[in-house]
């Protein structure tokens, strides 16, 4: 029995719990030769984690998706206040 | 950008001071860095004094890293297999529906933007400026003079929260 489980988690080369940890990282294309090893084989062995991996992606589509923080409107005094500090910085020079 | 820091009336002004600083600032901007890094390096230190003013945010360095207390990307609970034990999922983690679900797209925004707000100061900006704003990571890291390591690290955190939430939310 714990054979058995040893000889699993040995193919899965790390934990899961690890492997989220080095998701983000893998996507950033930011892992060391030997962690970027470790979590293909263990995503290669690990479905939950291929598809959290995928999730995480997705997870990005949608922070994509959901677009800037929002634009200023223009206000018109603002603007000729900060003209005549542009005109007054010119003449400086 | 500037709500990150301060509500929305303020951040009219912080936008304004920040053109002022520019335009006063100009002659040393030497072009060690891009005119857009520049000049929204002068927007986070506008937008952060003048939030810590308002106690409504925590200026990044008092939060040390802003990188303790991370308890793992998923509840510990759903990392208990029972063969495989502690640190292996107990089951996969689906979703109950589709996150591209178009009929969704505006529940889905506010559930996002609420994640976000929910972040620690620091992985906000981060995730704002690399998700929502688009930039790229050495643009970040110059802007508001972090590591590589750590803005990764932020950006990770703060990536995770935001699918834990979408997740919440469509399993409910």
């Amino acid at each position: 029995m714990h054979d058995e489980r040893d000889a699993i988690r040995a193919g899965l080369a790390i934990s899961c719990a690890d492997a989220l940890e080095l998701m983000t990282d893998h996507l950033e294309d930011a892992l060391s030769k030997d962690d970027a090893r470790r979590l293909h084989r263990h995503l290669d062995g690990c479905e939950a984690c291929a598809l959290y991996l995928d999730q995480l992606r997705t997870t990005i589509t949608v922070l994509h998706g959901t677009g800037p923080v929002d634009e200023f409107p223009v206000d018109a005094d603002r603007l000729t206040g900060l003209l005549d500090l542009f005109r007054e910085a010119r003449g400086r020079r | 950008m500037a709500r990150l820091y301060v509500d929305d009336a303020t951040a009219d002004e912080v936008v304004q001071d920040t053109w002022a600083t520019v335009v006063r600032g100009i002659d040393r901007f030497e072009g060690r860095s891009t005119l857009k890094t520049w000049i929204y390096g002068i927007l986070v230190n506008v937008a952060r004094r003048r939030g810590q003013r308002e106690g409504r945010t925590i200026p990044f360095a008092s939060m040390g890293s802003g990188l303790d207390g991370w308890n793992g990307a998923v509840a510990a609970d759903r990392l208990q297999h029972p063969e495989l034990g502690a640190g292996y999922w107990s089951t996969s983690p689906s979703w109950a529906r589709d996150p591209q679900d178009t009929t969704l797209s505006t529940e889905r925004r506010a559930v996002v933007r609420q994640a976000i707000a929910a972040l620690t100061p620091p992985q906000r900006e981060v995730v704002s400026l690399r998700d929502l704003e688009g930039w790229s990571a050495a643009e970040v890291c110059e802007v508001l003079g972090i590591s590589d390591t750590s803005q990764r690290t932020l950006l990770h955190r703060g990536r995770v929260s935001v699918r834990r939430a979408l997740e919440d939310y469509l399993n409910a």
